[in-house]
């Protein structure tokens, strides 16, 4: 046969084939879909996103440019603020403590104090909308939808920042280029500039940002434009922002975010690739007898195989087909699932790229899969026609088709996750994990049946043997079901478990018995008040550390600002640049280690450099050892030091740590303030504590860690949801393999279970063999993939998270009870029809 | 012509080895009838798969129409017996998924040829499935299958028919049927037949009776088909 006869004839009998076993073959392939529309929905939603970042780019900004630095700008950067031209807008940007007068709350929030049309682009969405006009003039408030969730407040109340009380005109839904979930963590409150300028909430020592946005659409801002103007802001500690590389930041980081995303849906496509891979294998089994007689009828190899390939590429074109479909029906969800966090209106069209995409990976999926068990057919010999009780002697030899699909396989998987991640060795990470664990979960599978069959419980009852006997049963699928089901169960509680060691970091703090509550931008002579104000409301002082911000001027004799020009690390760079804030004492505290040099907790001002201490991460960044000199410049005056030693933090332990730490006796007279550490035991005594110290120290920033916990908790289950979502359709794959493999392996049960009958075993009996059967499959899967997952997660918290990691047994109990509960269910319910069949349709049919 | 020249099988499990033929060689002329009978395990089978190229000697060679079967390939081989071969299988061996005369298309297709259809359908009509063409093989009893493999080891016309227990699964009256059907298709068509069986009233009816045993042609009789026997039976 010439090739192309081969491909017609290939084609033809293709169409035969389907014509009796569509369902079938569909049911193996329909392990594809949600793997394929796990991968359209989040490719087609990054288009989506790509796209809204490029139309919207210039409101992400709201200004053509924004130069901001962490003091008022001085002559040399108003200069190029004149320079660059056209409309400016001011804006001043710091935390403070805002007191709601109706309710008696108090909380930290964000301050915008704004002089001019900001955003140029794109608008604050603010409800009524004419507040936007009319704040900056009368004086009022534009508040962020986060403080009317927590404390209900409405236009029309009054809000007081800092001694100033403003009547709110509005309420903020949306600022362009910025997420709500940015409100939550510290609500957004817009005043007008004017009613700051000069007070007491801008005064040295607290964290201030001076902004000057500014529109001139006549200047270009792509190319190297912030190259060239870099000199001048790093002499001047400010940086530019451009539309371009605001869009470029954001799309870095939003490539990132779909590229995990994608992988996370990839996986369900793999899962579903072993699925058809195992279904298509007993599918020849089934057909060996057909595939026999057509070799002995003249059919060369490649015919046959050219035969399955078609007949595969056909189901998986229409598995993949159902998949687009399906995730351009999902796609239309995400952007409300994660609008939270995306600083853009996203479109829900469904993006061409997305579906060519989802066609090509699924096909390619289920080609190499389905190529795993066809490189098979070579040792089906046309001899099994007429002769079926000798198994041909080939079946052992090393098959190089199957070992090149192999290679194939995986080079696939690399270069896909490579493509995802960007990196080799993300992509190695990420291929090695499977396969190691889809290659444990295989081993236990074989170890279990090795077990069972070689400590088989004769003495058992008799369903009980034939629902563990059907484990090992010829044909069976065990192994390929728990590599899924147990895959799955695997995903999902991976990143339960992850979620819960992040919240638990944080809860340290909470949940420590100590501190709750912290008291920032202390100034020094309020110090003595607050402690006094603290104790008579009955609550614990527990800590009262002093802090001095200062920068680095030099090191070793070289001006930063030369370091900076040959420094090409961005880390260095920001190590270099930071405002340190730095505490003096005589002693180390319990958090900290020495690693090098000696600790020296005194200094007598004798001229000589002061021996200071630094954290040995920010040490690594600033490339400094024991024995340099550092000159800092503390609020213009200049302090000369020397690292006198390096110090491990244990950043988890609830005192306030430090990168730099002085010696006792040269700071004590600069200008600094005190972080106060209390604890408040209900919401009443917090709230009414935190009001008058609000009222009383207006500059003084309360962070309340319980609230902090709160929200971290609702963001971050908000993010594992998103990805959790993506896990399910893992879940889901194992269903549909689940119900793929019952009903390959139907005719056999079908055959058996009516067999039993006509010895007289009843329904129920029938019933209670296979709830037996896929009990202990569901068990042992989802066993293994908690235990898995719970090592896996180990290994996070140690080398990733860096975080201690004590597993909550009762909600993976739970997650295996599921899991397990759907396998019976899931299991029962397709072998449901076995009952109804007659059993002349089974003896008669062929596929026993 | 069929030529089997010392032909020899041995199986190897492990380091055990089991001879199954041993030095057997004949030759069938074109057009001509042989049967070869034996008791079970005496070989039969093998030596029809090796004939017929299915299979590797171990030693020895089968030369078939002029081609030496031992030195070509696997897909070669299946070139060969596309173009000179009909085989009938003891348990029929249709195609489940394909209807009666689908199945019989096939080795038609498989040589890329058009118009099967028709010749398929003649085949079917001599072998009374004309009502029958678009059933498939579960819808068909025993016998009718069998008939609807017979008419597919005619369709590509081949030079050598092999019937390995045509009738084996078959009750008597059908399998009369099936073998009056078989002998007159091999009339009509100048085929080759190479029967086995351990029916020696089939082999009866053939021309030509090599009796295996253990591996080893113990005889080769001349035999005067009698025809007798099966116009009694039928
Ligand atoms: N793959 C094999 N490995 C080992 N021994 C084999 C193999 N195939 C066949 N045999 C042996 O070869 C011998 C001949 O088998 P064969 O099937 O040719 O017998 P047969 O004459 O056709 O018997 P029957 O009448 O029962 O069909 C048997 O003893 C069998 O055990
Ligand atoms: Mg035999």
């Amino acid at each position: 046969m010439k090739p192309l006869q081969m491909f017609l004839w290939s084609l033809k009998m293709s169409g035969r084939e389907l014509r009796s076993n569509y369902s079938k073959l569909l049911l193996f392939v329909s392990s594809i879909i949600f793997g394929v529309a796990a991968l359209v929905s989040i490719t087609s939603f990054g288009d989506n996103l790509n796209m809204a970042i490029y139309d919207q780019s210039k409101s992400l900004l709201g200004a053509d440019i924004t130069l901001q630095a962490r003091e008022p700008f001085n002559e040399e950067l108003l200069a190029l603020t004149d320079s660059l031209g056209g409309e400016l807008a001011e804006e001043v940007r710091f935390g403070s403590m805002v007191f709601l007068p109706k309710t008696g709350d108090s909380r930290l929030s964000q301050i915008r104090a704004m002089r001019g049309n900001f955003p140029f682009y794109g608008s604050i969405d603010v409800e009524p909308a004419e507040a936007l006009n009319r704040y900056q003039n009368e004086n009022m408030a534009l508040v962020d939808e986060s403080l009317q969730l927590q404390y209900n407040v409405q236009p029309g109340d009054t809000i007081r920042i800092g001694t100033f009380d403003y009547l709110i005109g509005g309420i903020v839904r949306g600022v362009p280029g910025e997420t709500a979930a940015q409100g939550v963590i510290g609500p957004r409150v817009f005043i007008p500039l004017e009613t700051v300028l000069g007070t007491a909430l801008l005064q040295r020592g607290s964290q201030v940002t001076y902004l000057t946005h500014i529109k001139n659409p006549e200047i270009s801002t792509s190319g190297d434009f912030r190259d060239k103007l870099r000199p001048l802001l790093d002499r001047n500690r400010a940086r530019v922002e451009t539309v371009e590389s605001r869009r470029a930041s954001l799309g870095r980081s939003f490539r990132n975010l779909t590229g995990f995303l994608n992988l996370v849906g990839f996986i369900a496509l793999l899962l579903g690739g072993v699925g058809v891979a195992s279904s298509i294998h007993v599918y020849i089994k089934q057909s060996k007898k057909s595939i026999s007689v057509l070799r002995c009828l003249g059919a060369k190899l490649p015919a046959i195989l050219f035969l399955y390939t078609s007949l595969s590429l056909i189901m998986g074109l229409t598995g993949a087909g159902i998949g687009i479909l399906l995730g351009g029906a999902l796609q239309t969800l995400i952007p409300a699932v994660v609008q939270d966090f995306i600083p853009v209106d996203v479109s829900s069209a469904l993006s061409l790229r997305a579906v060519i995409y989802g066609l090509v990976v699924g096909l390619i999926v289920t080609l190499l899969f389905v190529w795993l068990p066809l490189a098979g057919i070579r040792d089906i010999s046309p001899l099994a026609a007429i002769r079926s009780s000798y198994e041909p002697a080939t079946g052992h030899k090393t098959n190089l088709l199957r070992l090149m699909v192999i290679v194939l396989l995986v080079a696939f998987i690399l270069t896909f996750a490579r493509l995802q991640t960007g990196s080799w060795i993300q992509s190695l990470f990420f291929t090695g994990t499977i396969g190691l664990t889809l290659a444990l979960l295989s081993l236990v599978a074989v170890l279990i049946v090795f077990l069972i069959r070689k400590y088989f419980p004769n003495g058992w009852s008799y369903v009980w043997r034939q629902g563990l006997a059907n484990l090992f049963r010829p044909n069976n699928q065990t192994r390929m079901l728990i590599m899924t089901i147990g895959f799955g169960t695997f995903l999902l509680a991976v990143l339960y478990l992850s979620q819960r060691v992040l919240l638990d970091e944080i809860r340290i703090f909470g949940t420590s018995g100590q501190a709750n509550t912290v008291l920032f931008d202390v100034q020094s002579d309020q110090a003595g008040p607050v402690s006094d104000l603290i104790r008579a409301e009955g609550l614990p002082l527990i800590e009262v550390t002093p802090v001095v911000t200062m920068r680095i001027e030099s090191i070793n004799g070289r001006s930063y600002q030369s370091i900076r020009q040959d420094t090409t690390e961005r880390s260095s760079r920001w190590a270099l640049q930071r405002e340190y804030r730095a505490t003096y004492r005589d002693s180390l505290i319990s958090s900290e280690t020495i690693t090098a040099g000696a600790w020296i907790g005194s200094y007598s001002d004798d001229g000589s450099p002061v021996p200071v201490s630094f954290e040995t991460g920010i040490a690594e960044n600033l490339n400094i050892s024991v024995g340099d000199t550092i000159l800092f410049d503390l609020q213009g005056v200049p302090v000369q030091t020397e690292v006198a030693s390096l110090r491990e933090v244990d950043w988890q332990n609830p005192t306030p740590n430090f990168f730099l730490v002085f010696p006792k006796g040269i700071l004590e007279p600069a200008p600094q303030f005190m972080v106060i550490l209390t604890r408040t035991d209900s919401r009443e005594t917090s709230a009414r504590f935190q009001q008058q110290i609000v009222r009383n120290y207006p500059n003084i920033s309360i962070i309340d860690l319980d609230m902090v916990l709160a929200t971290a908790d609702s963001i971050l289950s908000k993010v594992t949801f998103v990805v959790q979502f993506m896990a399910l359709f893992s879940v889901f794959t194992g269903i549909i393999v689940l119900i793929g493999a019952v009903i390959t392996s139907r005719f056999q049960r079908m055959k058996e279970s009516i067999l039993l009958k006509t010895l007289g075993a009843s329904k129920q009996t029938v019933t209670r063999i296979m709830a037996i059967e896929y009990t202990l499959l569901g068990l042992l899967a989802a066993f293994t993939g908690t235990v898995l997952s719970v090592g896996t997660t180990w290994l996070l918290a140690v080398f990733f998270f860096e975080a201690p990691f004590r597993p909550d047994l009762l909600p993976l109990l739970l997650l295996m009870l599921i899991v397990v509960g759907l396998t019976v269910g899931i299991g029962l319910f397709s072998s449901r029809t076995f009952y109804g069949q007659p059993a002349l349709d089974i003896i008669r049919s062929e596929e026993i | 012509m069929l030529q089997i020249e010392n032909l020899t099988k041995t199986y190897t499990s492990g380091n055990r080895s089991l001879t199954v033929l041993k030095n057997v060689s004949f030759s069938v002329e074109d057009s001509s009838t042989v049967a070869i009978v034996g008791p079970s395990g005496s070989g039969k089978s093998t030596l029809l798969g090796l004939c017929a190229g299915l299979d590797q000697p171990t030693s020895g060679q089968v030369v078939l129409e002029g081609i030496n079967l031992s030195i070509l390939s696997e897909d070669q081989r299946a070139e060969v017996r596309n173009r000179n071969i009909g085989f009938v299988f003891q348990n029929f061996q249709l195609l489940p998924t394909l209807t009666a005369i689908e199945n019989v298309m096939v080795p038609a297709e498989l040589r890329g040829e058009r118009g099967a259809y028709d010749r398929a359908f003649n085949l079917l009509d001599k072998t009374g499935l004309a009502d029958r063409i678009h059933h498939y093989p579960s819808q068909l009893s025993g016998g009718e299958q069998q008939r609807v493999a017979l008419a597919r080891a005619f369709i590509n016309k081949p030079k050598i028919l092999f019937a390995d227990e045509p009738t084996g699964n078959l009750d008597d009256d059908t399998s009369s049927g099936i073998t009056d059907l078989l002998f007159s298709l091999n009339r009509d068509s100048g085929t080759t037949l190479i029967l086995v069986t351990h029916d020696l009233d089939l082999a009866g009816l053939t021309e030509r009776i090599l009796r295996l045993r253990s591996g080893e042609v113990i005889s080769d009789t001349v035999n005067t088909p009698s025809l007798y026997k099966t116009a009694q039976k039928g």
